[in-house]
């Protein structure tokens, strides 16, 4: 019994680990028009075709301006907004039925003052978020 | 001579061959959208003039970045690399992967706003009687759907560096690096011109393979096309050295 509790305790370790792995931290300068500009490339890494791309970012401070992500692929685009700095709670999931490919993510903000948060992003198997998490790689375009 | 002899020698001969011929290449070709381990095939350390082999003792790996030189197996322009894959660049597509079987020590470049370009290998030591691998990650990127290229061949600045010498001059000899980088006007590619580097003007090559079947080509194409794309000497001057290491 003991063995399986370590078992399992691993596997939920694991998982974790690879969740924790695609997440960007990042700066918003003081600048109101300051963008972060990624590309998210999903891929099959094994674990299947993307079909989709899920985001969500949290706000951490310290300007008390709400923070945003657009996120576009071809003719689809969604976004968004975590509006409470430095508390715990991000923003809603989002997701985009992209497949694989190139996705482009803006991370803005609704005024001036610096802000840190931290973008989460996960390319998915299955339509709206769901499926399997598969190949994931973040490319960094734009730093303001 | 006895036929033990004899095949002893067929197997040295074999054996020299084989380093003589053995570059530094990437093991496997890539796929459109699939992302997947792959690896540096090294074949041989260096070989000083008088025929000493001395074995790799550090490597610096620069995959293409900034401003990369680019050109078409049937001579046509392509301007930006954004016509030819989604991502536009291979730039942040590459990752290392820790691995301690030839290097001890491994570091990471990256441009400047913090993607992944490369990667070197330090305080190692490659047996000269064996081969090495060094392990990456590549997520091979999605062609633009109007692109006629059919490959993409990404073209790998590669330093096998067996002696560290004081500063490029010194650096730059036979039996003290094999430098697999193109020939395109680096003080690297000048300077092993000169001294008859093994590798000026053969990068490794790591294909990718558009998916034909999920992303065809438009009809207009025929069998399509390769897209080369090269590091460019700027490219090559400013981050094949390994910092605080070499040349």
């Amino acid at each position: 019994m003991m063995g399986l509790r370590t078992l399992a305790s691993l596997a939920v370790a694991a998982v974790a680990t690879t969740a924790l792995a695609h997440t960007q931290d990042g700066t918003l300068g003081d600048t109101a028009a300051s963008t972060d500009y990624y590309q998210i490339t999903c891929s099959d890494d094994g674990s299947g075709v993307p079909a989709s791309m899920m985001v969500q970012v949290q706000h951490r401070g310290p300007a008390a301006v709400p923070v945003s992500v657009v996120v576009h692929r071809g003719t689809a685009a969604t976004a968004t907004v975590d509006t409470v700095g430095g508390d715990t709670t991000p923003s809603p999931l989002v997701f985009v039925n992209g497949n694989d490919g190139v996705y482009n993510v803006f991370v803005t903000k609704a005024g001036g003052g610096p802000v840190n948060y931290t973008l989460s992003f996960h390319c998915m198997t299955g339509q709206n978020g769901g499926g399997l998490h598969t190949g994931t790689t973040i490319v960094f375009r734009q730093n303001q | 001579m006895s036929i033990g002899s004899m095949l002893a020698a067929c197997v040295a001969v074999a054996l020299c061959a084989h380093g003589a011929f053995a570059h530094t290449t990437v093991r496997s070709q890539a796929t459109e959208s699939v992302t997947e381990d792959n690896a540096l095939k090294i074949g041989h350390g260096c070989t000083t003039p008088e025929g000493a082999r001395i074995p790799m003792i550090a490597q610096s790996v620069v995959f293409p970045s900034a401003a990369p030189e680019l050109s078409t197996s049937d001579g046509s322009p392509v301007a930006s690399l954004d016509a030819v894959i989604e991502q536009g660049t291979v730039a942040g597509l590459v990752r290392a992967i820790q691995d301690k079987g030839v290097f001890r020590a491994q570091q990471v470049k990256r441009d400047a706003l913090g993607n992944m370009t490369g990667f070197s290998g330090t305080s190692g030591s490659l047996d000269v009687d064996v081969l090495g691998r060094v392990p990456f990650q590549f997520a091979a990127p999605k062609f633009v759907a109007t692109s006629c290229a059919r490959r993409l061949l990404v073209k790998v600045a590669i330093a096998d560096v067996c002696l560290l010498g004081a500063g490029l001059a010194d650096s730059v000899k036979q039996g003290k690096v094999n430098l697999w980088i193109p020939d395109n006007g680096s003080p690297f590619a000048v300077a092993g011109k000169a001294q008859n580097i093994d590798g000026i003007g053969a990068p490794a090559t790591l294909t990718i393979n558009r998916n034909v079947a999920a992303n065809p080509l438009p009809s207009s194409c025929g069998a399509g096309i390769d897209v080369t794309v090269t590091p460019s000497a700027a490219d090559v001057t400013v981050n094949l050295p390994i910092p605080g290491v070499w040349p």
